[in-house]
């Protein structure tokens, strides 16, 4: 019970941080140790240092500190709820625009 | 189908489904600190799929869109040239190694914590991570007018969210629509 409350809190969460991120993930990085951190203990500050730190030494996109984060707060469907909340949503809304190119 | 409306400035070539795929998943395994800088070059200068003016223009409107900005990238190519099939093998390629690499570093990190080349290696990343955000910081500020209304909204945010520790949505929210209004009247006033 408790764990689908933290997967519904994680998927409500990242997708509102990955809706924030206009402009680039940068924008969320007050914001996720202010919920992640302070509001839900899911990590220590520290912790959170360290998640980000090391998705931005991976490769790939940026903002990949909420799928550690999701990691650590509920295993492994924690961290597939994360990702999922980071890039889906966000797509569907950007899907109906073909660009400028006409 | 209104799938292959394509510009015909750039080369004929239409990628398919598995090509969308590839390529993206090469930009996510190649992105260290940012894949934006590999995204121009694999989609203008190695795959030609848009000329450096289209992706200057794709560019703004993926970045204006809620959601990462190569994120959106995928999408709107994914979508031009092959439907929705096409959008999600983009955004599936950028995110799947990046994911796997992501947990594997997870996991490793929760196993090896406490070993002393562990400890090493973050208080090595730490503070280069940190400045690269600051690198960022202080390139979108000194890019920004000076003007007092800049000073402002810089400031407005940075005190709220970073000082007082407010939910970044408000702010977002009474900032944003703010700000907007008056840089729109700061235009009328200049052009009367």
């Amino acid at each position: 019970m408790i764990m689908w409350q933290t997967l519904a809190d994680l998927f409500f969460h990242g997708t509102l941080w990955s809706f924030l991120a206009i402009g680039g993930a940068n924008v969320t990085l007050s914001d996720i140790p202010r919920y992640a951190v302070d509001t839900r203990h899911w990590v220590s500050e520290a912790e959170f240092v360290t998640y980000f730190s090391v998705a931005q030494a991976a490769p790939g996109p940026n903002g990949m500190a909420v799928v550690l984060i999701g990691l650590q707060a509920a295993g492994m469907p924690g961290a597939l709820v994360s990702l999922f909340a980071k890039s889906v949503p966000s797509s569907i809304v950007a899907a109906p625009r073909r660009g400028s190119a006409q | 189908m209104p799938t292959y409306e394509k510009s015909t400035a750039s080369t004929e070539v239409v990628p398919t489904v598995p090509d969308l795929f590839i390529a993206f998943a090469t930009i996510g395994l190649t992105g260290f600190g940012g894949v934006l800088p590999w995204t121009r070059r694999m989609v203008v200068e190695r795959r030609r799929w848009l000329d450096a003016r289209e992706f200057a223009e794709l560019l703004p409107l993926a970045q204006l869109l809620p959601g990462p900005n190569v994120a959106n990238i995928a999408t709107i190519l994914g979508r031009r040239y092959r439907g929705a099939p096409g959008s999600a093998a983009a955004v599936v390629g950028l995110y799947l190694f990046p994911a796997i690499v992501t947990i594997g570093l997870g996991f490793a990190y929760a196993r090896w914590s406490d070993s002393s080349v562990a400890a090493r290696l973050l208080s090595g990343l730490m503070p280069a991570a940190t400045g690269l955000v600051v690198a960022t910081s202080v390139k979108l500020i000194a890019s920004l007018p000076r003007t007092w209304n800049t000073c402002l909204f810089v400031a407005l945010p940075a005190a709220t969210v970073g000082l007082l520790h407010w939910p970044l949505l408000p702010v977002v929210a009474m900032t944003g629509p703010i700000a907007v209004w008056r840089a729109f009247r700061q235009a009328k006033r200049e052009d009367a």
